[in-house]
C-alpha cells in the first residue's frame, strides 16, 4: 500500500484492523481515504461522487451498503458519505456524532486515533439489517 | 607520670579522630596532602568523561527513537505533504471531472476542525 509515507507500518496496521473489524461487525463496506480533496470546494459532492465510483468499481454497481470516510488533514475537512443502503442502517444524525468525535481528536493532532475510534463508533452506531429487523 | 602522659596522648588522638573523620577514610590515609590516590589517566577519563558521555548518548538515542516512532505526527494547521492514500480499496477514476454525479440518496455528515 502506498500508505508507507503518510503512516508508519504500525499506524497502517491499526487502521486496517479497525476497518476490517467495522466491516465484519456490520456487514457494510468501509472505505477510508486520507489526503487532499481534488476540489477546494464541494467536499460533500466529491465524497458522494467517490462513493458512486467505489460502488461501480468494487461492487458492480450494486449498493451493498458502503461508507466512505474521507479525511483531508491539510484543509482540515472530514467527510463521511453513506450509500442509500448504508444510510438506512446508520442515519445522518449518528454519522454527525461520529464526525464530532473524530474532529475532536484531529484538533489535538491525533489523526490515527481519531480515525480508529471513528470507525469503531460507526460500527457501534450501525443498526441491524432490515432483514434481521423484520425476522 | 609516664602513664598519665600516654593517657593524655590517647585522649588527644581520639579527640582528633572525632573532630575529623577524614583520616579514618582509607583513601585519605595513603594519599598525599589528604587527597586520595590518583586513579591514573585512562580510568579517570573513562569515569569522568566516558560515563557522562554514555549517559548523554543513551538519553539522546531514546529521544530520537521516540520521535521516530511517532513518525509523521500530524500538526493541525500544518500542510499535509502526502498524496491521497486509500484503505479498503481504491476507485479507478480519481479525476473529479470524470466521475459520475453525486450518488442519489446518499447521506452522511461533514465537519471541520
Amino acid at each position: 500500500m502506498a500508505a508507507g509515507e503518510a503512516f508508519t507500518a504500525t499506524q497502517t496496521e491499526r487502521i486496517q484492523r479497525a476497518l476490517a473489524q467495522a466491516q465484519s461487525e456490520t456487514g457494510l463496506r468501509f472505505y477510508l481515504t486520507v489526503g487532499p480533496f481534488s476540489s477546494q470546494s464541494g467536499y460533500k459532492a466529491e465524497a458522494q461522487r467517490l462513493l458512486g465510483v467505489l460502488i461501480a468499481d468494487h461492487h458492480g454497481g450494486h449498493d451493498p451498503g458502503v461508507v466512505l470516510v474521507a479525511v483531508d488533514p491539510g484543509n482540515k475537512v472530514l467527510e463521511i458519505a453513506t450509500s442509500p443502503v448504508a444510510r438506512e442502517r446508520i442515519g445522518d444524525h449518528e454519522v454527525g456524532l461520529v464526525v464530532l468525535s473524530m474532529t475532536s481528536s484531529f484538533t489535538v493532532g491525533d489523526l490515527v486515533g481519531g480515525i480508529v475510534n471513528g470507525l469503531r463508533m460507526l460500527a457501534d452506531s450501525t443498526g441491524a439489517e432490515r432483514a434481521a429487523l423484520t425476522a | 607520670m609516664g602513664s598519665s602522659d600516654s593517657l593524655r596522648r590517647v585522649i588527644a588522638a581520639l579527640a582528633a579522630l572525632a573532630a575529623s573523620p577524614a583520616p579514618v577514610i582509607p583513601g585519605y590515609i595513603n594519599g598525599t596532602n589528604g587527597a586520595p590516590d590518583s586513579l591514573g589517566g585512562v580510568p579517570e577519563v573513562l569515569i569522568f568523561l566516558g560515563i557522562p558521555a554514555a549517559v548523554f548518548f543513551v538519553i539522546g538515542l531514546l529521544v530520537l527513537r521516540q520521535r521516530g516512532v511517532g513518525a509523521v505526527a500530524y500538526r493541525p494547521g500544518r500542510p499535509w505533504g502526502f498524496p491521497r492514500v486509500w484503505f479498503g480499496g481504491e476507485p479507478t477514476v480519481k479525476d473529479v471531472g470524470l466521475m459520475p454525479p453525486p450518488l442519489e440518496g446518499a447521506g452522511g455528515a461533514s465537519g471541520r476542525w
